[in-house]
């Protein structure tokens, strides 16, 4: 039985779908079901503790706090809990008795962070940020304290270590069955097998970069997810909202990365940020307000992290994904506490509102000079696990934008990017008015047309991707893939799939015989082989002797119908785009290749993509014209494709956060200045300047001096016949006066013709002049030279025969 | 294709031809671009906070509705014979100095509405009040209008029921006509009848744009109507003012005013020397706007005659409207 093609894919396909998870993943096996269940009502009665802890009774007993820093150094066993009792005389403080943070940490924080506050009711004075959502870059060094940070050693809940050690059981029995060789002896529930892991930011360098995403929501009475829970005044807060933020450490190299997803909350009055991770073996987020110093902010902190969790999940909804998400980043990643200050700007309240607002909404409200940034003063990360402190390093600057700020400059970017691209449009369809005859087609390389809607059609697939990520600026994004399209898609491809066409009749040609301009149509088997120039000496007919006759046989050239057109743009089109997708998430792929391989990369990609002039350069050497393109095209195009790259290597401010590059601008920019002397050179010099004349083959001549025994052997008769009429002149007798009719205009052409190769001597110059008004083809056409020369610029073929003509 | 007024396409009328592409390009760009703010002109945040009087000028030069551009795009669109009347440097000569006007009176006129009508609320606290009301300012309908040459189209809507001729009237009975006693002569009640010219488009149309932003719209309309009237009583200064030609050239062809700009000052002589076409056009320019105004009529015979000859057979629709045309 025989399946045809369609059915088979739409089978597999089938069969994909089907194998593919679902979405919501149900708890397959009872034993799944019931850690699941045991894990809510853990995380309930976590949140009850939550819910009912005051500041002076300490974190209670939630999961990763159980033991503070003294009672880490002193080895206690954390199923011991309770160590002591606080009462209203006895509070839990925040030192290495009751906290978990080391004295060494907390010391370091209490000098920089939370330290002025400002009246939150004074409009007018110099205010911190408002609204924090944005990016900030730095870098960080590790803390070198007196006495080493001791890390700590969490343990998973007993029902979740064995729901892990079960499920690597399971992972294990797998990977043994593959690979028998794989002892069994190596316990899996083994701890140190554990934290041998190379973990998520257990950072090993000392110093490395740091960029913190905030994503903050608004005050909690005005925020739609958190709303229904502000009921009265107390539970109102009117100066800290909720961030997440996404930290990223780096080292200086970008080889090693590690994402931290934290919970936090920024008072706005202090302009302090407090951050912490959580996950199935640390509690961050419920014991966040113990981490923030004092009661003021544990009040704050406390209603606003119980909304934030209310509204964001409720233990009803934690499914097994939920969980083994916590589960894998419990054991995959170290856990991290943070403290970020920000700096002070220089605007009042009220007109970090107006300026907020302005940005949101653009009224046309005058903006000041330099709108408020991200200014971190003083940073420091401690992770409890894997006992690292980290600083931001004081000497560079710890500063970003917000996100309104940044989305306000690519709007003026692209704004100016979509007039470029209407420019570009217009060079495009002036040039493609100015080619329009045959001649001109033929003499544009259509590896340079290619380049260049390369480069376009790159262009318009990212705008496409990147439209559907953005919301603000969708519509100018959504116009300019509109507008690459256009200009790609229908003019360039139309440009491209013209010239390919003329071009045609250059298949099965080698650049030999373009060069010596035969334009012959031979099929020849070494063209295929790919050294093309070998060809060459092979097809050379000797010089002087003219080519054959044209009665001989000549294979026909290939008729060109309607539906090649059709053909044409549809391989071109398929091609082209299935290139520009794969590059595209080639290039994606490049974007999280380590800094060194990424400007090497960057070098070489824009050289290539901006050598488009080199094939036509090659090109007008092969035709040997000085000139395809219109000047203001060629230069149009080339400044319109290398200011984006100046602008993002040489503009360190650039929103795309490229970085400072002069050698790759003066590179790419040096390079494409060459290609445009070179065309200059070819322009002023001609063509062929750079090649001796000597490796050149002779170029078909079209003014030879005709033989009689030429006459009789190739020509029509009626040459022949004007010979013999002619009354006999024994004075001038080796130089014969023929006429013949020129088939374009259709008046006399007179052609000398000499009886014998000696009698050549004897040609007076009025002759040798008259040798010029005359053309001869190749296949042994005689036309008025002004005549043949009018109709060549329009069509390479010969007017009465239609065999290809070389170019004069 | 149906005819919707009098001239074909853009035939001769250039500058209805830039307003009406200035006027679909802008809107598109302003909305694209997100720049729609710059054509709004609200009185309090943007005059009295931050003196933006530049948006004085820049209110009426586009639209930022869809509605709205349909309705300015089919006046400008009816307007044309308006330029074949005036002529096209004329013609954008008083476009520019109806724009000035409207501009400026529009912003007198809302200014002195706020404040008037504060005043009336503070007069009447103070009257009926049972509280010696205090002045206090606030924002009132006064405060912003909509943007859009409003205004100008008001005062052409003026100058073309003034200038333009009607071309025929017709009437439509509305209900049964009653026969009097006098039975030789029909006579129809006056109430019952709806009697249209070929204006009627023009009137219906300006008519959507004066109420389709409610109040903000009419404030706009109401000055330029005044305008108009001015202009029409012959007392409105500047009105036989006329642009220069090169702005008039380089509204209509700025393609071809930018290459000869150029040419004129960079160009290369390479080879031979090209022939300096510059005068030549701009006396081809100057004579086309001079003689514009004398050859309305000869054009329109021409190209009556021109419709005819290319149309032997004429449509139901012109033969009707023919039966009309006495």
């Amino acid at each position: 039985m025989s399946l045809d093609r369609q059915t088979l894919i739409f089978l597999i396909i089938m069969f994909i779908f089907l194998l593919l998870p679902n979405g919501a993943d149900q708890p397959q096996s009872r034993a799944e079901r019931e850690v699941l269940a045991t894990y809510q009502k853990n995380i309930i009665e976590k949140r009850k503790i939550f819910r009912e802890s005051e500041y002076y009774k300490g974190y209670g007993n939630l999961t990763g706090f159980e033991l503070s820093y003294e009672d880490n150094l002193q080895n206690k066993n954390a199923s011991n809990w309770p160590f002591r009792e606080y009462t209203k005389e006895h509070p839990w403080k925040e030192t290495a008795k009751d906290s978990i943070l080391p004295n060494s940490v907390s010391d370091r924080v209490k000098e920089f962070w939370n330290k002025e506050s400002i009246d939150t009711g004074d409009e007018e004075s110099r205010a911190y940020l408002l609204n924090i959502s944005g990016n900030a870059f730095g870098e960080f060094e590790i803390d070198k304290f007196s006495k080493e940070l001791k890390p700590y050693n969490f343990g998973l809940p007993a029902f979740l270590e064995n729901y892990f050690s079960w499920t690597r059981n399971d992972q294990k029995e797998i990977d043994s069955d593959r690979d028998n060789d794989y002892s069994h002896a190596d316990s899996p529930s083994d701890n140190t097998n554990l934290s041998t892991i190379h973990k998520i930011g257990n950072i090993s360098y000392s110093t490395g970069k740091v960029s913190i995403s905030f994503s903050s929501s608004d005050y909690n009475f005005k925020d739609n997810t958190l709303k229904k829970f502000v009921k009265d005044d107390k539970s109102r807060v009117e100066d800290a909202v909720n961030i997440v933020a996404d930290v990223s450490l780096e080292d200086s190299k970008e080889a090693d990365q590690s994402h931290l997803p934290m919970y936090g909350i920024y008072f706005q009055d202090s302009g302090a940020i407090a951050l912490t991770t959580f996950s199935a073996k640390f509690m961050g987020r419920l014991a966040f307000p113990h981490l923030v110093f004092n009661e003021k902010n544990f009040n704050r902190a406390k209603i606003l992290t119980e909304q934030y969790i209310n509204a964001t999940e409720s233990p009803k909804d934690i499914g097994i994904d939920m969980m083994s998400e916590r589960l894998s980043s419990a054991v995959q990643s170290c856990e991290y506490v943070g403290y970020i200050q920000l700096d002070k700007t220089q605007y009042s309240k009220s007109q970090l509102r107006e300026i907020d607002n302005e940005l949101i909404h653009s009224q046309g409200i005058p903006l000041p000079g330099s709108l408020p940034r991200i200014n971190i003063t003083d940073a420091l990360f401690y992770s409890p696990d894997c006992g690292i402190s980290l600083s931001m390093n004081h000497k560079t600057e710890f500063s970003g934008n917000k996100v309104t700020v940044t989305e306000r400059q690519f709007k003026k970017i692209l704004n100016i990017f979509s007039c470029m691209l209407i420019a570009q449009l217009i060079l495009f369809i002036k040039q493609i008015k100015d080619a329009k005859t045959p001649g001109q087609l033929s003499n544009i390389s259509y590896s340079t047309l290619n380049l260049i809607a390369f480069q376009d059609a790159l262009l318009g697939i990212s705008f496409l991707l990147l439209s559907s990520f953005t919301r603000s600026l969708y519509l100018i994004i959504s116009c300019i893939t509109v507008l690459t399209f256009i200009l790609c898609g229908i003019f360039e491809m139309r440009f491209l799939v013209s010239v390919k066409m003329n071009q045609v009749n250059e298949q099965g040609t080698t650049w030999w015989e373009i060069l010596r301009g035969s334009g012959s149509n031979e099929p020849s088997s070494d063209s295929t082989n790919g050294n093309q120039n070998e060809a060459g000496p092979n097809n050379d007919t000797n010089p002087g002797e003219l080519p054959p006759p044209v009665t001989a046989a000549r294979p026909q050239p290939n008729v060109v119908g309607v539906n090649d057109e059709a053909r044409y743009s549809n391989g071109v089109f398929v091609t082209g785009f299935a290139l520009s997708i794969i590059t595209t998430f080639f290039l994606i792929n490049v974007r999280t290749w380590r800094f060194s391989y990424r400007r090497a990369f960057e070098f070489f990609g824009f050289v290539f993509i901006n050598s488009y002039w080199v094939p036509q350069f090659f090109r007008n050497t092969l035709k040997n014209r000085r000139q395809a393109f219109s000047w203001p095209f060629v230069y149009g195009t080339s400044a319109l494709r290398l200011l984006p790259i100046l602008y993002l290597a040489l503009y360190s401010e650039n929103p795309f956060r490229h970085h400072y590059d002069p050698a790759l601008a003066a590179t790419v920019s040096i390079w494409v200045l060459v290609q445009l002397s070179l065309l200059h050179l070819q322009e002023m010099y001609g063509a062929r300047f750079w090649i001796n004349e000597k490796w050149l083959p002779k170029a078909y001549d079209y003014h030879p001096l005709l033989q009689v025994s030429d006459v009789e052997h190739h020509y029509v008769s009626d040459i022949l016949a004007s010979i013999k009429s002619q009354p006999y002149d024994p004075t001038k007798a080796s130089v014969l006066q023929a006429k013949v009719d020129c088939s374009i205009c259709m008046s006399e052409v007179t052609v000398p013709l000499l009886s014998n190769l000696a009698a050549q001597k004897l040609l007076s110059t009025a002759d040798k002049l008259h040798q010029q008004k005359y053309m001869v083809t190749p296949c042994h056409h005689i036309f008025h030279t002004d005549c043949l020369e009018d109709w060549l610029s329009y069509k390479l073929q010969c007017p009465v025969c239609r065999s290809a003509l070389p170019p004069v | 294709m149906m005819q919707l007024t009098p001239i074909k396409g853009f035939s001769d009328t250039p500058v209805s031809k830039s307003i009406c592409i200035v006027t679909t390009l802008l809107a598109l760009g302003l909305s694209i671009f997100q720049y729609k703010y710059v054509v709004k002109l609200e009185i309090d945040p943007y005059i009295i906070e931050y003196a933006q009087y530049w948006r004085l000028f820049t209110y009426q030069l586009s639209i930022i509705n869809e509605s709205d551009f349909v309705l300015t795009f089919l006046l400008w669109f009816h307007f044309k014979s308006l330029e074949r009347f005036f002529g096209s440097r004329k013609y954008l000569s008083l476009i520019t100095v109806f724009w000035l006007y409207n501009g400026i009176l529009c912003f007198l006129f809302i200014i002195l509405g706020q404040l008037g009508l504060n005043f009336g609320i503070f007069l009447i606290n103070l009257v009926f009040g049972s509280t010696i009301g205090t002045l206090s300012y606030s924002t009132t309908i006064f405060n912003s209008v909509a943007p859009g040459p409003l205004g100008i189209l008001s005062t052409l809507y003026l100058c073309h029921g003034a200038v333009i001729p009607r071309s025929y009237v017709f009437t439509i009975l509305i209900s049964k006509p009653q026969i009097s006693g006098n039975s030789l002569d029909d006579q129809v009640s006056p109430s019952k009848e709806l009697q249209l010219t070929n204006h009627f488009q023009t009137h219906l149309i300006y008519f959507l744009l004066l109420l389709n932003n409610g109040f903000s719209s009419i404030l706009p309309c109401i000055v330029g109507i005044i305008i108009g009237k001015l202009f029409k009583e012959d007392i409105l200064a500047g009105k036989n003012w006329l642009l220069p030609t090169s702005i008039l050239r380089l509204f209509v062809n700025p393609l071809a005013w930018l290459t000869n700009f150029f040419q004129g000052r960079f160009s290369v002589h390479r080879g031979y020397q090209e022939l300096n076409t510059q005068n030549d056009n701009a006396n081809s320019t100057q004579q086309l706007v001079n003689d514009d105004e004398e050859d309305v009529l000869d054009e329109d015979r021409a190209n009556a005659t021109e419709i005819r000859a290319e149309t032997p057979v004429r449509p139901l629709r012109t033969q009707f409207l023919d039966a009309f045309r006495t």
